[in-house]
């Protein structure tokens, strides 16, 4: 295995470079969780927005259309998912389960009804990469930091916004007491109803473009089955094991980039871990994290349940 | 002439179920000024009044008049903003949430900025005489201090009319005289009171108008000066019934010794103050009322007589046990929905639940149908369980039935100890009656009895002895004839005589 | 229903159940109806394709009931998802959501696969059911540790069996790559298991084998323990109402961990079938979703085993009439994945607007 600065550099751009997903996804479905909803539909909302952005891909040629029409794709089915839950109080567990397994075969059917297999992307280099000046010399992580797409530096300001937005505004008081005290929130006079809809809509927006982000800017413009191979279920598990904190879900969201960069680049650093193993790591690490943070503070306190008027 | 009134509520009619009204055309007007009290059973349909005044329910029919003119309250956000403020029983706070950060989910646009500062919320809420720290997390103040929190809310919201739902369970007596001066002030500055409550001694002692409903219907309205507490029971019941009659013994001496706890501590929790090294005997014969404001350890003297929890020090003592080492007691828990039965299975399984695996109901793990249904069949005739069968779930059940049916599981236990923890809770009178007779009997037929309640009035007629309960520990212990003084002074940590 | 007594502030599946609970009135009647509204949106989309429903609809038919091929096809569609819901029903009816049959499934294949390629050909018929009870305890093994983490750790179950489904199947993918590989060979699965460890077919001209009647027997089997013995009705009461059970003495934590044992080996023997009985060896990918699947059967089946059979059933014939529908009419098989998540989503919207309604 060799380690001079200049792979652990390349490592270390990929790393963050395959963390945008996951950190987008992420920071979607905190906003949910923060809001009360668990939205296990996360997985199938990312799969939404991957084929989304490779249809407006093709059909503008345009790499940025690409990536809007993805986030548009995952807003649409987002809407979908939250009128069942917000608005019609589904069980959010079963409508996520069955959610995925519908977003699945959707998202295949139409691949190859809609989508055109001979398909050749143009230049995604102008969204690939935008190099930050200066900053971009900086040894090892400069060229990891500072030579993104411009998407993934948004994702990074999204994350420092959406931490001041809960922590500072009213906004954020809201959407906090909406997970942690819904009938607080109700009886204050705010539609639960209306801001857990617009709760999942975000989240919808985010998976989408982190879906988008996965095809577009990672995979060259191409859709794959099932290619978000569970990280929509691994970025809900992140935002739990970050305990509903942003900075917490960039610094996990990159450490899985690690492990995503690692299947590409493992063999020229010499490393000889099979790829199955480093496909799953990122599992196991988020269950170990899970576990380890034990019986602590479990986060917003009414996760998971449907609100309901005048129940006790 | 009184003056006129400040909001009406007229011929309201509701029914969650058709062809069953939970209020039928029930008329009732508040004024500013006035302190009025809503009486009535558990489930006479008054909270339901007061969410339909908030906005939380709709009615099926009648509507709502503020100073004259109509008002339609869709959600408490109409509520709200007509000025009416709602102090629920379980309180809308944020739990995890300070108390500034309450109160500024709840202001309206306007006063938001008054209350950037933490110091401006301290310095209001003192204006009002309800000082608190604003930086303290909810779920860690104790209950009396979270109500306050939710009155602010309603008095920074500007209400000109304050709704309570049965403020004062959660209260001690000298915290409920508190309470209500604080609701005189409020009423004194010009607004209108509500409070919803069965308890009659507050109604005579602070309110000035009380209307009184009964299973949906309102029975009389009016001021409260020059009527007897007899005339609101029996508005209340819908005929006489003595509730101050004390349920006898037997007059014997009280036998051996059942149950002994000997120096029990147990961890103080957020909600609880824990144990801290308590003893206590029970004798065949005799029912010994534990009495104390919730939080004070009932909860876990009960757990620790159940069994199903292991004190950290000290020892329970039962005359028999279970296999396991678990104290053979019966047991009739506080929630009946959540622990007293299991809502979803047949009336026959929660019956027979404590011995579901034992002959003859079960041989070699396989149950024995037949056995349970005959069995639960002759539970169900002796305790006078009204349902159809014994296969049919109590969930459909009245509270009253579902309670009887807690009971004749408690009896049926093997056991000479019986331990209760608000039996009566969320019943009727005569339900409640019924199982505070049963109880006695029990008692005066050589059973020892624990029962743990924060109904005083109960405690002080069925008990032979009274154990009080302060801050995890036994502070004093009377005679079943002590008076309500006496014990109140106790229950808030006065000394021990 | 969360059951337990670790469980601290988020009891997720304890809330989500009871509010699943209140509506089991008129259950039957709302399945059918999302049933029947998927089938109509299912329809609707092949009109799209520009096939004629009602031609579609035939051909469906035809693939999955029409011949001897076809019912035998059915029925071995029906097998893993059956399993996997009735492992999925044991544990939520105990109150621990179980989200990870598929997991479990997994390792079971992983735990039939290697006695059926590595033990000497000599043990001849033992080989077969050697295999299974492999399969049941690698299954069994794989649940045990999210009940162990959750009672031990308080670890939320949701998050834990979702966790361990993707580390079982990257598992078995490591496995088919690497050390299970046979040397040469260029494709992603094990080696041939010994014939003798192969479920015997049962109908001539078929590939109906053996894992059918052990799915349904375990259906039974199921029904048994849930409804006539201590263990069963001791199982329920501790998912309906944990406290209640508790304070009448039942062993909470010993019942969520039996139920994962039994959901685990279920599970797993499921794995298992699939290796023994259809596919003679590991290969990567060899579920598709059954596990989920699994949770939608047991879900629309009322979490009752007789219901997890009908339900599984037709999910077997959507299984194998969306494949006549590729061979015939060229509509993509991927028609069988909507037509398999469209029910649950119609039944968990319709019960939330119960709920909403019943409050009103």
């Amino acid at each position: 295995m060799s380690f001079d600065p200049i792979t652990i550099s390349l490592l270390l751009a990929a790393a963050v470079r395959l963390s945008a997903p996951m950190l987008l996804a992420s920071l979607g479905e905190l906003i949910s969780e923060r809001a009360g909803v668990l939205n296990i539909g996360l997985e199938g909302l990312m799969l939404f927005g991957a084929f989304g952005s490779v249809l407006g891909l093709q059909e503008s040629n345009v790499p940025m259309i690409g990536l809007l029409s993805g986030a548009l794709w995952g807003l649409g089915a987002a809407a979908i998912l939250a009128l069942a839950v917000a608005l019609l109080r589904a069980d959010q567990i079963v409508i996520g389960i069955g959610f995925n397994i519908l977003a699945l075969g959707a998202t295949s059917l139409l691949r190859q009804e809609v989508l055109n297999p001979s398909y050749n992307a143009p230049s995604l280099r102008a969204i690939s990469i935008y190099r930050i000046p200066v900053l971009d010399h900086w040894p090892i992580i400069g060229r990891a930091f500072f030579m993104q797409s411009p998407v993934f530096y948004g994702a990074v300001l999204l994350a420092v916004v959406l931490g001041l937005m809960l922590k500072y505004t009213r906004l954020g008081l809201i959407i906090r007491a909406v997970g942690e005290g819904a009938g607080a929130a109700d009886a204050a006079g705010v539609s639960v109803t209306a801001l857990r809809f617009g709760a999942m809509a975000f989240t919808g927006l985010c998976a989408g473009l982190g879906g988008g982000y996965l095809t577009i800017v990672a995979s060259g413009g191409v859709f794959v089955d099932n290619m978000t191979g569970g990280r929509g279920y691994l970025a809900v598990a992140v935002v739990i094991f970050s305990r509903w904190r942003p900075l917490w879900i960039l610094a996990a969201s990159i450490l899985f980039g690690c492990a995503d960069a690692l299947q590409y680049q493992g063999q020229a650093i010499g490393l000889s871990i099979p790829p199955p193993l480093l496909l799953m790591s990122p599992f196991v690490l988020a269950l170990v994290a899970w576990v380890l943070m034990g019986k602590g503070k479990t986060g917003p306190g009414e996760i998971g349940l449907p609100f309901l008027r005048g129940q006790k | 002439m009184p003056p006129d009134p400040y909001l009406t509520l007229t011929a309201i009619t509701k029914a969650f179920t058709p062809g069953h009204p939970v209020l039928d055309n029930v008329t009732v007007a508040f004024r500013r000024g006035e302190i009025h009290a809503i009486l009535g059973e558990n489930g006479a349909g008054k909270s339901t009044l007061l969410n339909i005044l908030f906005g939380m329910y709709q009615p099926d029919m009648g509507g709502i008049l503020l100073e004259g003119r109509e008002v339609i309250h869709r959600s408490p956000a109409d509520a709200i903003a007509n000025r009416i403020g709602m102090v629920h029983q379980h309180f809308k706070l944020v739990p995890t949430f300070t108390v500034a950060e309450n109160l500024r989910l709840a202001a309206p646009p306007a006063i938001r900025p008054s209350l950037a500062r933490n110091a401006d919320i301290a310095r209001l809420a003192d204006s009002f005489g309800l000082s608190i720290d604003p930086k303290a997390i909810v779920s860690t103040l104790p209950l009396s201090l979270q109500q306050r929190v939710e009155i602010l809310k309603a008095l920074i919201n500007k209400a000109e009319l304050v709704l309570f739902d049965e403020p004062t369970t959660i209260l001690n007596p000298a915290e409920i005289a508190a309470f209500y001066k604080v609701l005189r002030q409020i009423a004194a500055a010009g607004r209108a009171v509500v409070v919803v409550t069965h308890h009659l001694n507050e109604v005579v002692d602070h309110a000035q108008h009380a209307s009184v409903i009964r299973r949906g219907k309102l029975i009389s309205s009016g001021p409260v000066a020059g009527r007897a507490r007899e005339d609101f029971v029996r508005d209340m019941v819908g005929h006489e019934v003595d509730l101050s009659a004390a349920l006898d013994g037997t007059g014997e001496a009280p036998g051996a010794v059942r149950l002994s706890l000997q120096n029990v501590s147990v961890a103080a929790t957020p909600s609880s103050s824990g144990l801290r090294d308590t003893s206590l005997t029970l004798r065949a014969g005799e029912v010994v009322g534990i009495a104390g404001v919730e939080g004070n350890g009932q909860r876990e003297l009960f757990e620790l007589v159940a069994g199903a929890l292991t004190p950290d020090s000290g020892t329970v003592e039962a005359g028999r046990s279970h296999a396991d080492g678990r104290p053979r007691v019966g047991l009739v828990p506080e929630d009946r929905h959540q622990e007293g039965l299991v809502l979803d299975l047949p009336i026959a399984v929660n019956l027979l639940l404590n011995k579901i695996d034992e002959a003859p109901y079960a041989r070699a793990g396989r149950l024995n149908h037949a056995a349970i249904t005959a069995r639960a069949e002759e539970m169900r005739a002796a305790s006078d369980v009204r349902s159809r069968n014994v296969h049919v779930t109590p969930r459909i059940l009245s509270g009253g039935n579902q309670q009887k049916i807690v009971l004749a599981r408690a009896m049926n236990e093997d056991a000479d100890i019986i331990a209760v923890y608000q039996p009566t809770r969320g019943l009727d009178v005569a339900a409640s009656e019924e199982i505070l007779r049963r109880l006695r009997d029990a008692a005066n037929g050589g059973r020892a009895v624990l029962f743990i309640s924060s109904n005083l009035d109960e405690i002080m007629r069925i008990s032979d002895r009274i154990i009080i309960f302060y801050a995890g520990r036994a502070v004093g212990e009377v005679n079943g004839r002590a008076s309500r003084e006496e014990i109140g002074a106790l229950m808030t940590g006065g000394a021990a005589h | 229903m969360t059951a337990t007594i670790t469980e601290t502030k988020t009891g997720w599946p304890d809330r989500i159940n009871e509010a699943a609970r209140k509506l089991t009135q008129g259950y039957a009647l709302v399945v059918i109806i999302a049933f029947a509204a998927s089938l109509a949106v299912g329809l609707l989309i092949l009109a799209a394709l520009g096939v004629s429903p009602w031609q579609a609809l035939s051909v469906m038919i035809n693939g999955a009931f029409g011949s001897r091929m076809a019912i035998g096809d059915t029925l071995v569609f029906m097998t893993p998802r059956l399993m996997t819901a009735l492992a999925a029903l044991i544990a939520i009816r105990c109150g621990f959501y179980n989200l990870g049959a598929e997991g479990q499934l997994q390792l079971g294949a992983v735990g039939a696969v290697l006695p059926a390629t590595m033990l000497p050909h000599s043990l001849g018929l033992l080989l077969l059911p050697i295999s299974l009870i492999s399969g049941a305890i690698f299954g069994a093994l794989w649940g045990l540790i999210p009940a162990v983490l959750k009672l031990w750790r308080g670890a939320n179950e949701i998050i834990v069996t979702l966790m361990m489904n993707f580390i079982g199947i990257y598992f078995v993918k490591y496995l088919v790559e690497g050390p299970l590989q046979p040397a040469g060979s260029n494709f992603n699965m094990s080696a041939k298991i010994a014939n003798a460890a192969q479920l015997p077919l049962l109908l001539p001209g078929t590939r109906l084998h053996l894992g059918a009647v052990i799915a349904v027997v375990t259906a039974a089997l199921l029904w048994f323990l849930l409804y006539h013995s201590t263990f069963g009705i001791r199982l329920r009461a501790a998912g309906l109402s944990p406290r209640a059970a508790r304070l009448q003495g039942m062993p909470l934590s010993r019942l969520i961990l039996s139920s994962m044992l039994i959901s685990g080996a279920i599970a797993g023997v499921g794995g298992a079938i699939e290796v023994l009985g259809v596919q003679y060896r590991l290969i990567e990918g060899f579920s598709s979703d059954f596990g989920f699947d699994g949770l939608a059967v047991a879900l629309l089946g009322g979490l009752e085993p007789l219901g997890a059979v009908i339900v599984a059933l037709y999910f077997g014939a959507i299984n194998s009439g969306t494949i006549a529908l590729q061979s015939v009419l060229s509509i993509p098989s991927a028609m069988a994945m909507i037509m398999s998540g469209l029910p649950i989503l119609f039944l968990a919207t319709i019960q939330g607007f119960r709920l909403v309604k019943g409050r009103k």
